[in-house]
């Protein structure tokens, strides 16, 4: 394939072109929704500027503080490093979605019962993370949840009753489970 | 602002296409690409490769090699079977990288292309003996590990060729391997991390040894001292003690608010010892 | 009054009433704000530490798509006036940029002819959009002509030091002593032992997850300014916004706090964007908004610390101190923050010698500028510092005389109160060997020998650190910090109105950032009034219709808004037995409130309830001679002193023989803040303040080049702690109630975040102690920890 060859391609109508914009449609918490966006605009700006889905937080944009976590076709990934193009055709799961309306899941509950919020930005990456866990470890140690959380700041230091929000799920899933 | 193009293609041909121009750049996981401040500097063409349904997944041959897709995640990596029992350096150092929201995005080509210092996987896969599959437009070549790390921030990939996959070959007899990091406590990334690959002989000494360090040196690469002053060897603590102390002679390192190139030669000797004893232990 | 905290409410662990839409992602903060037509703003920073603005050419960027308009510090100096300075230490003489009101002056909201530090405003662009904001920040042309910079204080004051103000000679701001330097001098002389040990205290970053951010409303129609910014002192900002920097009627300013995502000290200041904001709105006729980067945070949201002293410590050889002295030198930065010498000057110094009785204290500071981001308090302000030198010392002295540092604590701990400290703090209560005795026991102190050499065979040196420490809380005695050189006040102030339906409203002026206001002042409300939390709602954080009050810092909630509304409702409760018993026609002195009702003495039977108490209050049909219509009090409650929490913290680490790791692997305290509200609540406080105090001991540090370059701009290159790396904390509380107020209750937020540094130094100097090793300063590297292994300390 020559140079030439690939100028076409990129140039051919299969191209997304930055402007004035490109189709995408992604279910967000259920919902399908089709816009119109950039191709730089990152995931969590679409999900809190278009969408004004808010829960979803920016606290650093260089992949480190885990404010802006969502479920990616139900993995957790950090949304300010993924561009919204790319999740063209994914479901998006936020904060907001977890639970339907005034309901709380289990592991919401157990934030509530525990302490485990305190100022409360870290919160929406930090439920997003654990649910995360414990859709593929429903029985995480303390080690495992506590590595897991590597990727969730959370300055206010609520750490530990996170941690003790989790077991408390876990340790409730699992005597349902030895029932 | 400058005006950037986004390609999906589900072809690896396409993709290779698109890669043929002068201002493409494949996308992978993304987290060093997509973070800022280099999101907003972003121009040209982005082809992403994620759509390719090839490039993802851990096979086993009939020979016993196990090859990895480029494009499959760290997390799957770290969690598979095959991997986690011929190739513990390359489980570990997976499941060290990063968080666990990295690990579930970000990919074996994507940490060995990417020219961070710090990436985990280019010392487990150079230990390890990985041969890179590596497309280009005309031909799909082999790349061994330790030809495709060529300096700071180099690689051997020529423009518009993509790592597609790699091998690992089959460990012979009695063998093991490991891996130890000490984590960057801002990024994550690695100080300094050292994977070891040994087996051993019927007589249980040394047959093949491979080290590799990442994040230390200026870039990642082979121990070549440590590894012939421990072939041959028995291998008891005291020779690969005096193994690790050969490691990094010859290397130049790397230096940040966190740790000297002082240091840095320093851990490389320390987790070169430990990482020897366990894969030792494993053999 | 101990035994009204007995009950159901008070002293439980009530779920937090903040909690649900926190949970569920409908809380509001201040970057989740669109008002129509809203603008979006990006700062165009220094990028030098020192250096003259020749010329700012915008007309670049002003063609931008999107933009439109670009502000430079010419277009607003004649609008708006310099930010002030409201802390100049009394009885000294203090050098700032003159403020036009007379008061000390801190920066310009957008510098004019100099920049002083990487990251000052110098201009500001105004978009459609924040990404075409911040596209158009290179395009804003700056011409700098770099001058010399001095990063460091001690730097900024030797001869030929690049000079920043005019009006401060020598780059001092000031020169501060407290105690008698000649009696402490003297006893140095005199004493058996000597210990002296310089400690380096880096800057620490505060890194709210939250960065900061202000939206700015102005109405050309009513001339109000609506304020919307995450400051932890609505008030404040609105008092020095209207009549220190806009000039305008304060009746015509409104600042609202939303949801604010953690605070730690760096949101209690009045900052350049807040008036900024709402002068722009103005001269650009629609509502702006300004969200701060993360690199934006690092270089121009207040750092804190930044000390280095030289400490000397005096005793007897059989474990008596004499004295204690301390020279310490630290900058305010560039400028003050509006409250900048009050941390190095008051709150260390007056600490310095923490839960000790020394007969001879000396403390001294020199102030000075330096070509840096401004500094000020965060949690554990000041006394972060003076707990991490005065326990270095005690450890230091206790290894010198070969006596345990338990054993050289109990010697000398203040044992009789209320206890003057010397510096001029008076404490008022404690039990500072209860605690310490508590943390021994938890963490098994009589068997560390034997779990060192369990460790070694592991390749690991085991330590074990102590820190015990006394911190100044509920700020404050308005008198009292008027005297410290405050302009301003800090009592506390409620309105607790009870509604005709017997359903409750507590308006507070104190500002929740994430330490469970609304659900602590609830369970004094419902407890003191006997009504139930749900009928119970309060309202703050917006300073239209909130009392005048001085918003959260200083471990003040509690102990002095808290306090206030205990006050408030006694007072509703004497109210409402007034009418009670003239609607029953029995005398006032007849009668008595007992759970939410009013009864008979002897006969509880004949009682009125609390709603229809409050219903007959506000028909007025049938009141007492002279008594007011309605069940309403407003109180302002101003603390007689300030109160003092203490207790023990000990800190386990295993240090790696090979790489200098240190893991920590044990962590005890036990906390004594008298008596607690909602003990769930005070337990994450403890965890937050552990978390917050082993960032600086392990990888915090924000450093400058010699020439002012911030080498730490981005979580890249600053390390804040994780999960991962701490343990279990193990907790305890002894309960020793302040004679303070009616609650019995000392502060809490930031009182125990002084001990894990001095806890965790210890126990790794511990841990290398037979290699010589002394002192290391914060932090604790790996590295700096094997080089100390390898230099044996030298």
């Amino acid at each position: 394939m020559s140079e030439q060859a690939a100028q076409a391609l990129l140039e051919g109508q299969s191209a997304l072109q930055a402007v004035p914009g490109v189709p995408v449609t992604l279910t967000v918490n259920g919902q399908r929704v089709s816009r119109m966006v950039s191709v730089d605009q990152p995931l969590v700006s679409f999900i809190r500027d278009t969408l004004n889905l808010t829960g979803t937080k920016v606290g650093c944009e260089t992949g480190q503080c885990g404010a802006c976590l969502v479920l990616l076709d139900g993995v957790s990934v950090k949304s300010c490093a993924v561009l919204t193009v790319q999740a063209n055709g994914a479901a998006v799961t936020t904060v907001e979605g977890l639970a339907q309306g005034s309901d709380m899941t289990p592991l919401q509950a157990a934030f509530w019962d525990n302490h485990a919020v305190q100022c409360g930005f870290c919160t929406p990456g930090m439920l997003v993370s654990m649910t995360d866990l414990l859709q593929h470890n429903p029985n995480p140690s303390e080690g495992e949840i506590r590595t897991w959380m590597d990727g969730n700041m959370c300055r206010c230091g609520c750490y530990q009753n996170i941690v003790r929000a989790v077991r408390s799920v876990a340790e409730k899933t699992q005597s349902a489970g030895g029932e | 602002m400058t005006s950037l193009s986004y390609y999906s293609p589900d072809s690896l041909t396409e993709a290779i296409t698109l890669l043929g121009s002068a201002d493409a750049r494949p996308l992978a996981g993304g987290y060093s690409l997509l973070i800022e401040p280099q999101r907003s500097k972003l121009g040209g063409a982005l082809v992403d490769l994620r759509r390719i349904g090839d490039l993802v997944g851990v096979t086993q041959g009939q020979g016993g090699e196990v090859t990895i897709g480029a494009m499959t995640p760290l997390a799957a990596i770290a969690a598979a079977s095959a991997v986690q029992q011929s190739y513990a350096a390359l489980a570990e150092a997976a499941a060290s990288v990063g968080d666990a929201q990295v690990r579930n995005r970000a990919t074996l080509g994507g940490n060995l292309a990417q020219s961070d210092a710090g990436n985990d996987l280019p010392a487990a896969i150079l230990a390890l003996g990985g041969l890179l599959h590596v497309q280009g437009a005309r031909e799909e070549r082999i790349v061994a590990a330790s030809d495709f790390f060529t300096g700071p921030g180099q690689t051997a990939l020529a423009a518009g060729e993509l790592i597609t996959a790699v091998t690992l070959p089959a460990p012979t007899g009695r063998s093991g391997s490991a891996y130890e990091k000490m984590k960057h406590p801002a990024t994550l990334y690695a100080i300094c991390g050292v994977a070891a690959s040994v087996s051993l002989d019927a007589n249980g000494a040394v047959e093949a040894c491979s080290v590799a360090v990442t994040g230390a040196a200026e870039y990642p690469t082979r121990l070549k001292s440590v590894e012939s002053a421990l072939t041959g060897k028995t291998p008891t603590g005291d020779a690969i003690a005096a193994a690790a102390q050969g490691a990094g002679e010859g290397l130049s390192f790397r230096s940040d608010l966190f740790a000297s190139a002082d240091y840095r030669a320093h851990l490389t000797r320390v987790l070169t010892q430990r990482a020897l004893t366990r894969a030792l232990a494993q053999a | 009054m101990g035994h009204l905290l007995g009950g159901a409410v008070v002293g439980a662990p009530v779920k937090r009433r903040e909690d649900p839409e926190l949970l569920h992602g409908h809380a509001k903060f201040t970057a989740d704000l669109t008002l129509p037509g809203m603008l979006h703003l990006a700062v165009v920073h220094s990028p030098h530490a020192h250096a003259r603005i020749k010329s700012i050419d915008t007309s670049e960027a002003e063609k931008m798509p999107g933009v439109v308009r670009v502000f430079t510090g010419a277009d607003i100096v004649d609008k708006m006036m310099r930010l002030p300075v409201i802390w100049k230490p009394a009885g000294v003489d203090s050098h700032f940029p003159p403020h036009p009101y007379g008061l000390p002056g801190a920066q310009t909201a957008l510098a004019t002819d100099r920049a002083r530090y990487v990251g000052e405003w110098v201009a500001i662009v105004a978009a459609e959009t924040r990404e075409q904001a911040y596209a158009a920040v290179p395009a804003v042309k700056v011409d700098y002509e770099p001058l010399p910079a001095v990063a460091d204080a001690e730097e900024s004051l030797k001869e030929g030091a690049p000079l920043l103000h005019d009006e401060a000679p020598g780059n001092l701001c000031t020169h501060f002593p407290i105690g008698d330097r000649d009696a402490a001098e003297k006893a140095v002389a005199e004493a058996e032992v000597v210990v002296q040990q310089k400690i380096v205290i880096p800057r620490q970053v505060h890194n709210a997850v939250e960065t900061r951010a202000s939206v700015g409303n102005y109405d050309p129609e009513t001339g109000e300014y609506t304020l919307w910014t995450n400051t932890q002192i609505p008030a404040g900002n609105h008092y020095m916004i209207a009549s220190l920097v806009l000039g305008v009627p304060y009746n015509k300013v409104r600042v609202i706090a939303p949801h604010i995502g953690g605070g730690y000290g760096s949101k209690g200041y009045l900052y350049p964007d807040a008036p900024l904001v709402l002068l722009l709105s103005r001269l650009v006729g629609r509502p702006v908004k300004w969200v701060d980067t993360r690199e934006g945070l690092f270089r121009t949201t207040v750092h804190a610390r930044g000390q280095t002293h030289y400490a000397t410590i005096a005793g007897s050889r059989d474990g008596k101190i004499s004295a204690f002295m301390s020279t310490a030198y630290a900058s305010l930065g560039a400028y003050s923050s509006h409250n900048g010498p009050g941390a190095p000057t008051a709150l260390t110094g007056r600490s310095m010698t923490g839960a000790y009785a020394i007969p001879h204290p000396f403390y001294e500071v020199f102030l000075t500028y330096t070509n840096t981001n401004f500094v000020g308090p965060a949690r554990g302000a000041g006394r972060m510092e003076s707990m991490l030198v005065i326990e270095r010392m005690i450890d230091l002295y206790a290894r010198e005389i070969g006596m345990d540092p338990a054993e050289v604590r109990r010697k000398n701990f203040v044992t009789q109160f209320p206890y003057d400290n010397g510096l001029g703090w008076n404490y008022d209560s404690g039990n500072y060997a209860g605690a310490l005795n508590r943390a021994l026991e938890m963490v098994g102190y009589g068997d560390i020998a034997a779990r060192k050499a369990e460790a070694h065979q592991r390749g690991k040196r085991l330590g074990v650190g102590l820190a015990s420490y006394v911190t100044v809380a509920g700020v404050g005695p308005s008198g009292r910090m008027g005297r410290e050189g405050l302009i301003g006040s800090t009592w506390g102030n409620t309105v607790l109105r009870v509604h005709q339906t017997g359903d409750v409203t507590l308006i507070t002026g104190s500002q929740p950032h994430g330490q469970g206001h609304v659900t602590t002042f609830s369970q004094i409300v419902a407890q003191e009034l006997g009504v139930d939390m749900e009928r119970i709602e309060v309202i703050h954080s917006d300073t239209k219709g909130v009392p005048y009050a001085q918003g959260s810092y200083g471990s003040r909630t509690y102990s002095v808004e808290g306090a206030s509304i205990y006050e408030s409702a006694q007072r509703v409760k004497d109210k409402a037995c007034k009418v009670a018993a003239h609607l029953m026609e029995v005398a006032p002195e007849d009668v008595e409130y007992v759970n939410g009702k009013v009864q008979v003495k002897g006969a509880p039977e004949k009682a009125m309830g609390l709603s229809d108490i409050a219903v007959m209050a506000w028909f007025a049909w049938n009141l007492p001679q002279g008594l007011e219509p309605g069940l309403e009090v407003t109180t302002y409650w101003d603390p007689a002193d300030f109160n003092f929490p203490f207790g023990t913290h000990i800190a386990v680490v295993e240090v790696d023989e090979a790489t200098g790791a240190v893991d920590l692997v044990r962590y005890v305290a036990v906390d004594d803040v008298g008596n607690v509200g909602n003990p769930g609540i005070v337990e994450g406080q403890m965890h937050g303040n552990i978390a917050f105090g082993l960032g600086p001991a392990l990888m915090e540090g924000a450093f400058y080049s010699p020439d002012g370059q911030l080498l730490t701009n981005s979580f890249q290159d600053y390390a804040i702690p994780r999960a991962s790396g701490m343990p279990n904390f193990e907790l305890d509380r002894t309960v020793t109630p302040t004679p303070l107020n009616g609650l019995g209750a000392k502060g809490a937020g930031d009182v125990s975040e002084p001990a894990p540094a001095p806890a965790i130094v210890n126990a790794v100097v511990d841990a290398l102690s037979d290699l010589g090793v002394r002192h290391l300063d914060i932090p604790l590297t790996a590295e700096k920890v094997w080089r100390a292994m390898q230099t044996r300390g030298e």
